[in-house]
């Protein structure tokens, strides 16, 4: 039962870092349609920037945050203004904007290897608490990531009903010709959730950095269960995501149960399997 | 009586998707308080014709003109706020966002959202059903509802010249005749200039003031509907 309490817990804990990268991927490809695959070495980038910014200029970990989260929306911006507009703009089909997210996770995947080399980039004395609560043993990492999810996920959820720009993007998110018909000026809402996901990115790169430290594979990783948490909550709804990567946390932490840790990516594909074959749309009926 | 003030020139306009021509060299005038109906088959162009004059599609030829100033190819969103807007083709609303929201999203360029109480309001009392699903997600409503809806949305900028992409397709007779009066009572009570796309016959033409028909990309008919009175005439041209 304890196992089983505890497993439940890590669940919780990993499955939050799934569904903050989830809402982020998903905000920019239920908005722009666009499987924006190098959202992983974006996470990854900014993950080392940060890195950089406390372990050899010194600054205080909240302002590497801040700076990280400013450094990955104008990366993601760019990756919009420079690869993908062009080719939406010349009516390329969908597979070719995905072949060139592609290539662009090659490129700044290899980038990062050679500006920071292929060790792992750790925080120096970064200490966090270990807490009891009755026999269930967690971090402070742990907790902050569940905390930080909720603030960040809250936070979207209130932009997106109440500002005026979350209603742009929730319009064009349900009917893009229809948000043109209506004056809403589709590129620069594009570049709005290209901005803000990339944001929540390194926010859940800065979760990363302090529990395990920047490497070259995190990328790869953070797009792979981003992609699977959209597709199973569902494309096009911000909450579906977070539903799929918490869901998506608990069946692979509560696997741990009776399968060994090699198995565990194989249960995120399991659990995408079994979703579509459910429910093609999502768990929360998506695009 | 007093000559009508052109609104909207179209001269000489052709539209190609790739190396089709769907429009070829049409010309028309549409004067202020005009129903403009344009009439014609499925393929005719008609469609293709609207999104061009919106600014969906860059015509290959020729010019639009709205209020004596060149809008060729400007963008839906200065065509919007220049007192243009479009109902496109089958229940055009954001069917994931309440009926409330997709009013709101209709005057989404208007700054001072004070200004739309009154909006709404003349709305609600044009297709009251909208008040009392104000806060049901669009995509859940009938397919008359939604129309209703999506002309709702335009109305919430109260546009000058309001183009309609066959308001009536999928809709029940009875719905038919109420979307058709209710777009009397708009260029009646909003002084809006309508431009409208239309395959019922029967019930649009009574309210046109102008009628066109347009056969593979080109006008075989341009003048009142009264020319089109007799069925035998309106079968020649269609």
């Amino acid at each position: 039962m304890d196992l089983i309490l505890q497993l439940l817990a890590n669940g919780i804990s990993n499955g939050s870092q799934y569904a903050l990268l989830g809402i982020g991927f998903g905000l920019i490809f239920g908005t722009t349609g666009i499987v924006h695959f190098a959202y992983g070495p974006v996470f990854a980038a900014s993950a080392y920037v940060m890195w950089w910014l406390i372990a050899a200029l010194g600054l205080p970990f909240p302002v590497a945050v801040v700076l990280g989260m400013a450094f990955a929306a104008g990366f993601g911006v760019l990756a919009y203004l420079v690869i993908y507009e062009p080719l939406v703009e010349r009516g390329s089909p969908s597979f070719v904007v995905l072949v060139a997210s592609l290539g662009l996770f090659i490129v700044i995947a290899n980038t990062l290897a050679i500006v920071f080399g292929t060790d792992a980039k750790t925080l120096p004395d970064f200490s966090y608490g270990i807490y009891f609560l009755g026999d269930v043993v967690v971090t402070g990492v742990q907790i902050a990531q569940v905390l930080v999810f909720m603030a960040v996920a809250l936070a979207l959820s209130a932009f997106l009903k109440y500002g005026t720009w979350g209603s742009a993007i929730r319009a064009v998110t349900d009917n893009v010709d229809m948000a043109r018909i209506v004056g809403i000026d589709t590129r620069k809402v594009a570049i709005v959730v290209f901005a803000i996901g990339s944001m929540i990115s390194a926010i859940a790169a800065a979760n990363l950095l302090v529990r395990e430290g920047a490497s070259t594979h995190i990328g790869f990783f953070a797009v792979f269960y981003a992609f699977i948490a959209v597709v199973v909550g569902g494309v096009g709804s911000i909450r579906g995501a977070a539903i799929g990567g918490l869901l998506l946390g608990l069946v692979e932490s509560t696997g741990m149960w009776k399968l060994p840790t090699e198995w565990q990516s194989t249960i995120a594909f399991l659990v995408l399997f079994v979703v579509m074959l459910w429910r093609p749309t999502g768990l929360l009926r998506g695009n | 009586m007093t000559a009508r003030i052109p609104l909207l020139e179209i001269e000489g306009l052709s539209v190609s998707y790739g190396k089709r021509q769907i429009v070829s060299d049409l010309s028309l005038t549409v004067r202020e308080g005009d129903i403009f109906l344009m009439l014609g088959h499925n393929g005719a162009g008609k469609t293709t014709l609207l999104r061009s004059i919106f600014g969906l599609l860059k015509p290959s030829a020729g010019r639009v003109r709205y209020h004596g100033a060149d809008i060729t190819g400007r963008s839906p969103k200065d065509n919007v706020r220049d007192g243009i807007c479009f109902v496109p083709q089958g229940h055009a609303v954001f069917k994931r966002l309440t009926v409330h929201e997709n009013l709101m999203l209709g005057a989404f360029i208007v700054e001072d959202k004070s200004i739309l109480a009154p909006r709404i309001e003349a709305i609600n009392e044009l297709f009251p059903i909208l008040s009392e699903r104000r806060d049901q997600m669009a995509g859940t409503m009938s397919g008359g509802q939604q129309q209703m809806l999506a002309i709702g949305i335009a109305l919430m900028l109260a546009p000058r010249l309001l183009i309609l992409d066959e308001p009536s397709i999928g809709l029940a007779p009875n719905l038919v005749i109420a979307v058709m009066e209710s777009i009397v009572k708009i260029r009646q009570s909003l002084g809006t200039t309508i431009l409208m796309v239309e395959q019922n016959v029967e019930k649009s033409l009574p309210i046109a003031t102008d009628t066109m028909i347009m056969r593979t990309g080109r006008t075989v008919y341009l003048g009142l509907p009264e020319g089109l009175s007799d069925r035998a005439t309106l079968i020649q041209y269609l």
